[in-house]
């Protein structure tokens, strides 16, 4: 079935823009973290399907091993434009970039409803469970690892690129868990759920102390 | 050989070191090299998984361009950035230890690309691997804890590493088959004696920023080694890279009790 992904996201994205009008603040940057994130998503689509032509591989294989390296690079452009040119930080940061994942998997999911129906309940809180879950996921990963570089100067394209890299391993093995029905595929949709619960255990548990220490490590007193 | 079984035991090593970096941060340790250093096995640990989930599921496929390489890349790097962390803004002369790293890298670069011919990931991890080295040469110069003759020494064992290699790929007969048996035997050989060594500096009270040092070398020089053999050598040289990391895990803990 052809889907017209341009017009879908013409027709999610026209409120949003609307929205940017009558928004200030972090309200508006969420918002447009958002459309960002959905502006991404299609542009990846492009660019994995080109990669796929380009360079002959299958559509599944393009799927599986390709799409996370092309996704995650994309996601992480708005971040970058928020960090570096907007001057986001800490808990904007880590706002916008919940923002990105959220409107990359919206879209995604979307597209993903247009094409094979939305029949199945179970199947449907599954794709929102996982991947949903799961683009979030590793785009506030990734915000928060900048910031800790950057608290920790060492901020850097290696230190970013390395970062990226961890975003881009945890979605390649979601995508590579669930590429076979089965076994693997249950304990890929198992995957991000799981993961959120221990990244919020780390947030509470590691994360927070650190913060509330006046002038600590990854204290929102931000020394620069 | 079944590369599972390796994989599964250094992904079980990694979580085990994963757990100790956390417990230490809610101890209060604040050492930035350990949360570099924890990121930087958060990524080994997804790189593996990726690898043996890979190697489970597609048994027969060859592993493409994936996440995986991108992962060790990241690797790489994130150790490098472990290292130049508490010495980013040291004013350190590094001209003739770069020039000899980057003809090092560039060497085994050309190599890789002669052997197996994918030109771009191997420019790429040779790159990476570079910013491993420069963190490295910058660390042990900052540390002063090297003395010229073991400078020279750890060159010369470097550059003969590369010679072996250059000989078994280029040269024909009896002489190359010669060549690359030696250059294997001569790499775990290097990797047991870096093991050797660093292990002595570990158990010493003091020296702990020469015990990171000589961990790093032993990584360095295992990677090297697995990207230069093949067959049994390279389950051998992958043992010793897993043997390497906990190595690193053991010089950080020692810095973590040390401070």
């Amino acid at each position: 079935m052809t889907i017209y992904a341009e017009n879908i996201l013409l027709c999610i994205a026209m409120p949003l823009a609307v929205c940017l009008l009558f928004t200030r603040g972090e309200s508006r940057r969420f918002v447009a973290g958002f459309l960002l994130g959905m502006g991404m998503s299609l542009l990846s689509a492009y660019l994995s399907g080109f990669i796929s032509i380009v360079t002959g591989t299958e559509e599944k294989d393009t799927a599986v091993f390709l799409s996370p390296v092309v996704e995650e690079i994309l996601k992480l452009c708005p971040l970058l434009l928020f960090y570096f040119l907007l001057g986001a930080r800490n808990r904007s940061l880590t706002n916008i970039a919940i923002a990105v994942g959220a409107g990359f998997a919206t879209f995604e999911n979307s597209c993903y409803l247009l094409t094979i129906g939305a029949e199945n309940l179970a199947f449907i809180l599954i794709r929102g469970l996982a991947v949903g879950v799961m683009h979030v996921e590793s785009i506030l990963a990734l915000a928060v690892w900048l910031l800790i570089a950057r608290k920790l100067r060492v901020l850097s394209f290696s230190t970013m690129l390395g970062g990226t890299a961890l975003a881009v391993t945890f979605h390649a093995i979601y995508n590579l868990l669930v590429s076979k029905p089965g076994v693997t595929s249950v304990i890929g949709y198992l995957v991000p759920p799981v993961s959120a619960v221990l990244m919020y255990l780390l947030y509470r548990l590691v994360y927070v102390p650190f913060t509330r220490e006046r002038g600590g490590l990854l204290s929102d007193n931000d020394p620069d | 050989m079944n590369i599972g079984v390796f994989l599964l035991l250094i992904i079980a090593v990694l979580w085990f070191e994963i757990g100790y970096f956390i417990w230490q941060f809610r101890k209060g340790v604040r050492s930035k090299r350990m949360i570099l250093f924890s990121f930087a096995m958060v990524c080994a640990l997804l790189t593996f998984s990726y690898w043996f989930i890979f190697d489970l599921m597609y048994e027969d496929k060859a592993l493409p361009f994936a996440a995986n390489e991108l992962g060790e890349w990241a690797l790489f790097l994130l150790l490098g950035a472990t290292l130049i962390t508490d010495v980013a803004k040291k004013r350190i002369s590094l001209l003739w230890e770069m020039a000899f790293v980057l003809l090092f890298v560039a060497a085994n670069t050309a190599l890789w690309i002669y052997w197996n011919g994918e030109w771009i990931q191997d420019v790429l991890t040779g790159l990476s691997i570079s910013y491993l080295l420069y963190g490295l040469v910058r660390q042990m110069k900052y540390s002063g804890k090297f003395s010229r003759k073991q400078w020279s020494f750890i060159a010369a064992g470097a550059a003969a590493a590369v010679g072996f290699q250059a000989c078994s790929v280029l040269a024909d007969g009896t002489f190359g088959r010669s060549a690359e048996l030696f250059g294997y035997i001569y790499l775990v050989l290097g990797s047991v004696l870096l093991f050797v060594l660093t292990g002595c500096m570990l158990r010493k009270k003091s020296e702990t920023e020469r015990s990171i040092c000589l961990a790093y070398i032993s990584f360095a020089w295992c990677t090297f080694s697995l990207y230069m053999t093949d067959g049994n050598w390279y389950f051998i040289e992958l043992g010793g890279s897993y043997i390497a990391i906990f190595l690193m895990f053991l010089a950080m803990w020692k810095e973590a009790r040390a401070q």
